[in-house]
């Protein structure tokens, strides 16, 4: 990105506490690079225009690093903060600010003789709001998020990039699950349709390689019973069936859904067995998130578990 | 009441220990109220040693006996709260013993504005033994809140580091510096708020992604802060550009 940054969340306290920052804008028309995306800080996409905002006096020698986030990589993590989107050639949810846990990331050179006035301001509103997060936990990254199969069809879309369907989502798909797969931008959109509410990886050594570090595999049981695997109504289906309250359950729609919940149901919380399932949802259906750089499970919300509130 | 001086000086020493907090002055103390008090801050808390005697109790939450425990900032002061008051639950919503309150805070005026340090709080509690309870007590706090320590890590103690550490002590921040070669989690773990910098190609990989791991909050920028994030394990920056 460059010096600038826009989609700020001026209502939050590093822009606000202590000091009030006022950052002066400039109107800019949306970019290409803008259009038919969404990000948390631009949930319903962007307008014909936009607000930018000077962090650097002037374009740096050479880009600023953003954190792509591009719709949703890693902001099902509880308590991710998008703060402010950086201005680049990137698509929506390319972070100039964030926060994560105890860790705060600001994407622009902190050196006064680069930061305008009200970059100064925010950066030590920023030292303020962190200040409080001694020891704050977080959840452990263990695999990217399936969007990142997504983006390979976004590129194409945006600038013709085939090198993500031909070779990237090849060499990151588990063989199995992609033996319709036709390598193609159409290919990719009907696998994606198919298959990506189903998609997991994070599990075991199957789910890594070497160069490409996070393996998808679509799960077969969840796409059988139609529940797509993040979703609270699945965890609750699954459990139903579990607990064979549902007459329609055979012994071995009990079994799919068991594994379901092995699968997704972290270890940390996971009971010895299935066997009074509602009994387990009870206790922790307030306290439990779905993760999935966690490696796409179902885990107490650490937010909770920092704050002792068992 | 002998048993009960012994433990008071242990708190008393544990909390000059364990922490760099600034000592509160407490007033509105009854004379002969079963409990001794001692109240200290620092940039991020607030804390309530509370030593109750024998046989006596507070309460932590409304358990239909006596007032649950209370601590407000007063809103004139320059200080909040930055979350909800910890007290010690032992089950049952009563305070007994030896007591810590903690309650999180943040300024809400920048001290480069000149603006005053002085924390003032209120603390509210009522004390219960098994047959009454003393009426509803109001106690004052006030004090000097010593400003946040910020230890700044960079490539080199250069020029440049310099004025990144002149620009935070103009802000009232106690910066101290610290480079990626001698930096240890020691230091870290002893300032209120770490921040990782580096320019680009200023430092090598090798050891940012050996950057300690500490419970300080952690302010990483750009590509020091990317690489640094990432080693640690987040999500945050699973890709970055």
């Amino acid at each position: 990105m460059n010096h600038q940054g826009h989609g700020l969340a001026l209502n939050h306290p590093i822009f606000r506490t202590p000091n009030a920052v006022s950052f002066p804008t400039h109107t800019a028309p949306r970019r290409r690079n803008h259009e038919g995306y969404t990000s948390p800080l631009y949930p319903h996409g962007m307008g014909e225009t936009y607000e930018l905002v000077d962090f650097e006096v002037s374009p740096p020698a050479s880009p600023n690093p953003t954190l792509v986030s591009h719709e949703g990589f890693f902001t099902d993590v509880p308590g991710f903060e998008s703060l402010a989107e950086g201005e680049s050639a990137k698509m929506l949810g390319s972070l100039a600010l964030a926060r994560q846990g105890r860790y705060f990331y600001w994407g622009y050179p902190i050196d006064p003789e680069r930061l305008t006035e009200p970059a100064k301001d925010t950066l030590a509103n920023v030292v303020h709001y962190m200040a409080p997060r001694r020891g704050e936990e977080t959840t452990p990254f263990v695999c990217k998020t399936r969007r990142t199969l997504w983006v390979y069809l976004a590129l194409n879309r945006e600038t013709g990039y085939l090198r993500g369907i031909e070779e990237h989502f090849i060499g990151s798909v588990e063989a199995g699950s992609r033996a319709d797969y036709v390598a193609t931008p159409a290919g990719l959109e009907r696998w994606l349709d198919d298959n990506l509410a189903y998609v997991f990886s994070g599990k075991d050594a199957s789910h890594r390689g070497e160069r490409y570090t996070t393996i998808f595999e679509v799960d077969d049981d969840a796409k059988r019973l139609g529940t797509p695997n993040a979703e609270r109504a699945s965890l609750e289906q699954w459990l139903a069936l579990a607990a064979g309250d549902d007459r329609e359950a055979d012994a071995e729609l009990r079994e799919v859904a068991r594994r379901l919940l092995a699968r997704y149901v972290h270890p940390d919380i996971a009971p010895p067995d299935w066997d009074a399932p509602a009994a387990w949802y009870a206790r922790w259906q307030d306290r439990i998130v779905f993760v999935e750089s966690a490696g796409f499970w179902w885990l107490e919300d650490p937010r909770l578990a920092h704050s002792g509130r068992r | 009441m002998r048993s009960l001086t012994r433990s008071w000086l242990g708190v008393l020493l544990t909390a000059v220990l364990a922490t760099a907090q600034s000592p509160l002055v407490v007033s509105g103390v009854p004379a002969g109220a079963p409990f001794r008090i001692a109240a200290s801050a620092s940039g991020t808390a607030l804390s309530i040693e509370l030593e109750l005697a024998s046989e006596w109790h507070g309460y932590a939450r409304d358990v239909g006996g006596g007032e649950p425990v209370r601590l407000t900032l007063d809103a004139t002061c320059g200080f909040a709260a930055a979350g909800d008051l910890v007290a010690p639950d032992r089950g049952d919503g009563v305070l007994a013993g030896s007591v810590r309150l903690t309650l999180p805070i943040r300024a809400t005026r920048d001290p480069a504005g000149g603006a005053s340090r002085e924390l003032r709080a209120t603390l509210a509690l009522q004390v219960c033994d098994a047959l009454q309870c003393l009426e509803p007590m109001s106690l004052q706090l006030h004090g000097e809140v010593p400003p946040l320590s910020v230890l700044l890590v960079v490539a080199a103690r250069d020029e440049r580091a310099e004025r990144i550490a002149g620009f935070l002590r103009a802000r009232g921040f106690a910066a101290a510096v610290d480079t990626y070669a001698e930096v240890t989690a020691d230091v870290c773990e002893a300032h209120d708020v770490v921040i990782a910098d580096a320019e680009r190609h200023g430092v090598g990989i090798g050891l940012l992604r050996q950057f300690p791991r500490t419970s300080s909050p952690l302010i990483g920028i750009g590509f020091a802060g990317t690489e640094i994030i990432e080693a640690h394990g987040l999500a945050m920056t699973s890709g970055y550009i």
